[in-house]
């Protein structure tokens, strides 16, 4: 934290006070001079000058002694300090007055800012609680809706529903975006059947997938298991199947693989393949960034580029492993590694 | 028939329930007044209960151990909230099931059916249009004496026909409905599957033209 070039050395404190010690130096040879010319003895008279210019030293060595004391504090502070609110907390306010000065115009700027600080993580709290509950409250009429829409038929019935799932699902990115800075305390890992949790991400997005002429091959065999949160890798594996219904799959096959299985590094790797449009090799590495909508996404100019940042922050969130390959005009592949052995990440994750 | 309580305070879902659960030949019935549901419910004697955890004045969450304390009537909570604890909570009060929103009909259906056939409370599991009847479970259909065994795919496909009898029911459609079934099928197999099902309903006797196809717009019975 401590980035100013300004230390307190003895070299720079006698530097600080240079003008000071010249008028002494000087004053102290004018006093030599007078007491010569009034006729004083030459012992006697540097005596008396070595006397005061030893007085004058020890003065400096005086001030230069209480200052380093809370200097040293205050620059060891500043480098073990998580925010900068907390200094006048952790130094005591120093004796000699200038520190004073600067010492009650820092405490009064921390208390400022702690206030301010304050102000707006409540603001954020209140917004990431309004935001909850919103999504909350909207998922009833949302429920209502779809029952509404299963006693109708025919076309437009279909349309409608496609747009409910459409409203759904950017619900429950928002809910994520809402939550993601909590997400780590937030998961339930449990042992989840991979090919179950697919199909059920396949049928939360049935009349998307279907409209477009998407069909989705789960080649898992049924006793795969993976140990994670289902409900949010679904989440994952729908952001997935939403990017290769909007850019123009028309088969996505979900594949599992074991890997390093009975080591330490074992993880089950899972394989969401489309043959959509594919994303250029130079925007492959940003796919993850927020806000990166790609060539792709421009194109069809209804890309928020936080579909993938969300995915990629659950999965940081999870432990899991998320990675995109792809290649333009053949498709693309998303995999998500999940550890076999949850005991071995937590451990990587606290040190 | 099977009766199931719905305890739902928005009025559109209450009645969008019950119109589902109608067409799937159940009974139903719910309250309007959330002062003393426990009470109401129990006099109803009902099948199978579907409980909003959320409702005004009230906790769907001490309905429900209210109910398990004095019956062992199937309890599926339905709940905004989906995390770990609202579920363990929901559990510990006692519920069978519970279902987070904005939930698929169709999945609820399942759940409630599910719940019911647990109970054994004689799930009426045959439809009938025109003489062509369909057991859901086993797949059996039966016209004027005749009978032959369908396909799960395509007993799933004339269940859904029939039971949307007079309506056309579009493709799109069958091909949810399939899909919530596991047979994530393509455009082509379902027509594929849709000729086997007229072949194998020709094969009992049934008139040519009982499933038509509305061109674009899909197939009825």
């Amino acid at each position: 934290m401590n980035t100013g070039t300004a230390r307190f050395t003895p070299g720079s404190y006698l530097r600080d006070r240079a003008p000071l010690l010249a008028a002494g130096v000087l004053g102290v040879a004018c006093l030599y001079a007078m007491l010569r010319i009034v006729g004083l003895a030459h012992p006697a008279t540097a005596a008396l000058c070595l006397y005061l210019m030893l007085l004058g030293g020890c003065g400096l060595l005086w001030g230069y002694l209480r200052r380093r004391r809370f200097y040293s504090t205050l620059a060891e502070a500043l480098d073990s300090l998580e925010h900068a609110y907390q200094l006048p907390s952790f130094v005591e306010a120093p004796h000699f007055l200038e520190g004073r000065i600067a010492y009650e115009a820092c405490d009064e700027i921390c208390h400022a800012d702690a206030n301010d600080l304050a102000a707006l993580r409540e603001k954020a709290r209140a917004d990431r609680e309004f935001m909850e509950l919103w999504i909350h409250e909207v998922k009833t009429p949302i429920a209502a809706a779809k029952l509404t829409l299963s006693h109708l038929h025919g076309s437009e019935s279909q349309r409608l529903k496609q747009d409910l799932e459409r409203i759904e699902f950017a619900c429950e990115r928002a809910l994520y975006n809402a939550r993601i800075d909590s997400l780590a305390g937030d998961y339930a890992i449990r042992d989840t059947p991979l090919a179950q949790l697919c199909r059920e991400a396949c049928k939360q997005l049935a009349n998307l997938l279907i409209e477009m002429r998407v069909t989705p091959d789960v080649r898992i065999t049924e006793s795969v298991t993976v140990l994670t949160d289902a409900a949010w890798t679904r989440f994952v594996v729908k952001q997935a199947l939403s990017n290769a219904l909007k850019y123009g799959a028309h088969k996505i096959t979900f594949s599992a693989c074991e890997e390093h299985p009975g080591t330490p590094k074992g993880r089950t790797v899972l394989e969401i393949a489309d043959d959509g449009a594919g994303i250029p090799a130079d925007e492959v590495a940003r796919v993850f960034d927020r806000g990166f909508s790609g060539s792709n996404g421009r194109r069809e100019g209804s890309s928020t580029g936080m579909g993938l940042y969300l995915a990629a922050q659950v999965c940081k969130a999870m432990g899991t492993g998320l990675q995109i390959a792809s290649e333009e005009g053949v498709g693309t592949r998303v995999l998500l590694a999940f550890p076999h052995d949850r005991s071995v990440l937590e451990l990587h994750t606290c040190t | 028939m099977a009766l199931v309580y719905i305890v739902e305070d928005d009025k559109t879902l209450r009645a969008g329930l019950g119109h589902l659960l109608e067409l799937e030949g159940l009974e139903w019935c719910a309250c309007e007044d959330f002062a003393d549901v426990a009470t109401a419910v129990l006099a109803a004697q009902p099948d199978c209960v579907v409980l909003d955890a959320m409702l005004p004045g009230t906790d769907g969450r001490v309905i429900c151990r209210q109910l398990r304390a004095q019956s062992d009537v199937p309890i599926i909570m339905l709940t905004c909230l989906d995390s770990e604890f609202d579920e363990v909570m929901a559990f510990n009060q006692g519920a069978d099931d519970y279902l987070v929103k904005p939930y698929r009909p169709a999945v609820l259906l399942a759940h409630i059916r599910a719940a019911l056939r647990r109970k054994d409370a004689g799930v009426c599991t045959v439809v009938e249009h025109n003489g062509v009847a369909l057991d859901l479970g086993t797949g059996q259909v039966t016209y004027q004496g005749r009978e032959t065994e369908l396909t799960r795919n395509e007993a799933r496909i004339l269940g859904l026909l029939i039971r949307n009898a007079g309506a056309v029911t579009s493709r799109a459609e069958l091909m949810c409905d399939l899909w919530e079934s596991d047979a994530f099928i393509d455009d082509n197999t379902l027509t594929v599957n849709v000729n086997r099902l007229r072949r194998a309903l020709a094969s009992i006797g049934v008139p040519e033209g009982f499933v038509s196809t509305k061109r674009g717009a899909g197939y009825l019975v």
